[in-house]
């Protein structure tokens, strides 16, 4: 029995691939204490606004984050307006640091050891939020209880915490005391009925039941064995549905075949391929100022070798993509828009040289961030989604934007373009299920805010699926949002727990973007009309900072991961 | 479906009666003994110094009291008097063992388990504090009984650093016992 599908997860690992225990995930049940203010001690001051933190004091609960937020606190505001920390645990084990610092009690900071159950409940109720900074989780009741009481939660992004909670908490880093400290201001300023629209997207999460949970667990141990319930296939298709996607995808596949007529081969490289090397695929018109970085990156992560479709460029990237020794180019001068922007090409060159291989397809300004990519090649990645049965590998495409004008600093032949657009939005992202073709359809980021504000359901999607083990009969329907049959398109775990992704860098916003913005202008190849290009040369012309003061700076893969933009899944 | 036999292991409470509110796992397996505890066929099993008690569900109810109100528990017995073993754990034992329906040494658990549930059943570990190998070699001996242990996080594993010196060391072990396999 596991508390979680997060720890089930962390039971497989550790138990190994092959063998594994009969294992049931039932959710804990909560039952709230009755509040019994009068059970506080007296001597509390309530009328100051305060914030609960509940669990013994041991390092793994990360109390220190707390205090260092507190002394943020305590230096930005005067001291009758700094809100209180009531420490509700007893001191536990290999914590001298925290004990000392709580020892020399520090502002606005108390201690509750041995609070009746009566007692938390009635501090929690009150309270202006929940604070669990914690380092690891395997289920978290406290952040529950809280939500069942309308307190907001602030929490690390624990897989845990993500499964019982969803979207019904805020998700901060466990080693940024700062943004602790800025969302605890901003809910302490708070009116009491405004704090749901502080903490962003506050909402009830499903409260599960003891009955619930003793439903699952009671079946398991009588039959000695439990079956969850499948519910990750999402509505079941019926012989037509499943017989007019195959008509798509059949007539995709014929369409490829035949804009694939008007392609060139310029440097066919294709015989050095070997069995086991990762493909990528893009294509491309007039980048030459990117490619030296764009190819050096992905070498760098062990692609093996490079399919390129060249749409007419003019200014040496043919020749410059014909000389490299682990490049094959094609060219064609036809239309990129009725080649459904591209893709026709793409899909007749994965088919003929894909199948078999991991393939990756991205643009020219996406670069693919996966776990633990800083240190182990692609070929790692690729083994571990083979040994998970894994067929498709997502990754959201992550807007990076330079503080200022974009084209205020030049960007140079083959320097890292994330030197000059090394911002990100963090959390304004929507995420819905596309019922039809089983993909997540994400939306937001800087573009939806800026440029589609009034229309936020017109902004460009976000989610993509670069990474697939081609077989014969696969295509991308729609760039690389969606793929058929459409089994490829569920990256996402839909029992609740949680599954290995990535992030796409998008260095779009650079100083190259104002030249481009006005060829594509004039082509109108792109998208619905160019309507994204013409919303950039509104946005150019009025002199845009793309930056805004809740940007984050990008570090590293772990601080997406931290945010919750990707996840390492199991893969340790 | 509902009259198969349930044993629920309280080790792991009983030895929280009188040290305060319960955190973490102590509130599964209360909720658990809330929840079980007054159905018909649930028995409790609870490892003592001088050997295993058996209990009805209903003794359950007792628990639960003593666990919120330390201060009515009964006085030791002579052998823990005699041992100066006078906590409120020594003392739970006490009234425990006069509501057992069957007690016997350590060795014996198997068979007082098998005699008890005659047609098997199930046994529900949610506080690893009688997780050893003994303790479920006994148990997977009774016929027709099925061991369910409740795991509510990997993170003695997965962050030695952060366990309990005590802890770090026991619960990997025991975990290692109960699954079928090396981890």
């Amino acid at each position: 029995m596991c508390n979680s599908a997060a720890t089930r997860a962390d039971v497989f690992r550790h138990a190994g691939a092959g063998r594994r225990p009969a294992c049931a995930v039932a959710h804990l049940g909560i039952d709230l204490p009755q509040p019994d203010p009068a059970a506080l001690p007296p001597w509390l001051d309530l009328t100051r606004p305060w914030f609960v933190c509940l669990g013994t004091i041991e390092p793994r609960k990360n109390h220190a984050l707390l205090l260092d937020a507190w002394d943020h606190i305590a230096r930005r505001w005067p001291e009758a307006q700094v809100p209180q920390l009531m420490i509700v645990g007893r001191r536990g084990w290999r914590n001298a640091e925290t004990f000392a610092r709580l020892d020399a009690r520090p502002q606005g900071v108390v201690e509750l050891p041995d609070l009746p159950d009566g007692a938390v409940a009635a501090l929690l109720a009150g309270a202006r939020g929940l604070l669990m900074p914690s380092h690891a989780e395997g289920f978290g009741l406290p952040m529950l209880e809280a939500a069942a009481l309308g307190v907001p939660v602030l929490a690390t992004p624990t897989p845990a915490a993500h499964e019982v909670m969803g979207q019904a908490a805020r998700f901060l880093p466990p080693d940024d005391p700062g943004a602790w400290a800025e969302a605890i201001m901003a809910l302490a300023g708070a009116e009491r009925g405004a704090m749901a629209s502080v903490v962003g997207y506050f909402q009830g999460p499903a409260i599960p039941s003891w009955t619930d949970h003793f439903n699952i667990v009671l079946r398991l141990v009588w039959h000695g064995r439990y079956r969850q319930p499948r519910v990750v296939k999402g509505q079941p298709l019926g012989l037509w549905e499943q017989y007019r996607l195959r008509l798509r995808r059949k007539r995709l596949l014929i369409r490829a075949l035949r804009k694939a007529l008007a392609l060139k081969p310029v440097a066919n490289r294709t015989g050095q391929i070997r069995r086991r090397d990762v493909l990528l695929f893009a294509t491309l018109r007039n980048e030459r100022i990117r490619l030296p970085y764009f190819l050096q990156y992905y070498r760098d992560l062990g692609i093996g070798h490079f399919l390129f479709v060249d749409n007419g460029s003019d200014d040496g990237s043919r020749d410059y993509l014909a000389a490299q020794p682990d490049v094959s180019v094609w060219t064609t001068t036809a239309s990129y828009k009725r080649a459904r922007f591209g893709m026709d090409w793409i899909n007749w060159l994965l088919r003929r040289y894909g199948r078999g291989h991991w393939t990756l397809t991205v643009d020219l300004d996406e670069f693919l961030v996966y776990p633990f990519y800083d240190t182990r090649p692609i070929r790692a990645l690729t083994d571990w989604l083979d040994s998970c049965e894994a067929r498709s590998f997502p990754a959201m495409l992550l807007d990076m934007y330079p503080k200022g004008p974009v084209d205020a600093v030049p960007y140079q032949e083959g320097q890292n373009p994330f030197e000059i657009a090394r911002w990100f939005d963090s959390g304004n992202y929507t995420i819905t299920k596309n019922d039809d073709l089983q993909n997540l359809w994400i939306q937001g980021g800087p573009r939806a805010r800026l440029m589609f504000a009034d229309a936020p359901r017109n902004a460009p999607a976000l989610n993509k699926i670069p990474l697939v083990k081609w077989r014969r009969g696969y295509v991308y329907a729609s760039s690389t949002h969606m793929l058929l049959p459409r089994g490829l398109n569920r990256v996402y775990d839909a029992q609740g727990g949680e599954k290995i992704s990535g992030c796409l860098l998008h260095a779009k916003f650079l100083s190259t973007m104002t030249s481009k913005v006005q060829e594509e202008l004039v082509r109108r190849e792109h998208y619905i009309g160019s309507r994204e290009y013409i919303a950039y040369s509104e946005a150019l012309e009025t002199g845009p900072d793309m930056w805004c003061k809740h940007s984050v700076d990008y570090r590293n893969w772990r601080q997406l991961e931290d945010l919750g933009l990707m996840s390492k899944g199991n893969w340790a | 479906m509902n009259d198969r036999p349930r044993l629920l292991d309280v080790t792991r409470l009983v030895s929280r009666i009188g040290r305060g509110p319960l955190t973490g796992v102590d509130r599964v397996e209360a909720a658990y003994l809330a929840w079980l505890g007054p159905r018909p066929d649930t028995r409790l099993l609870c490892r003592t110094p001088y050997g295993f008690l058996l209990l009805p569900g209903a003794a359950g109810g007792a628990l639960r009291h003593w666990l919120t109100a330390p201060e009515t528990l009964p006085s030791p017995d002579l052998l823990d008097r005699l041992r100066r073993r006078t906590g409120p754990q020594a003392r739970a034992e006490a009234g425990l063992r006069r509501l057992a329906e069957a007690r016997g040494p350590h060795r014996s658990l198997g068979r007082m388990v098998a005699q008890a549930l005659p047609t098997g059943g199930s046994y529900l570990n949610l506080g690893h504090s009688n997780l050893t190998g003994a303790t479920l070699g006994a148990l997977a001996g009774v016929p027709g009984l099925t061991v369910a242990v409740m795991i509510h996080d990997t993170i003695p594993l997965d962050h030695p650093e952060f366990a309990a010196r005590a802890s770090l060391s026991a619960l990997p072990r025991s975990w290692r016992r109960y699954l079928p396999m090396p981890i």
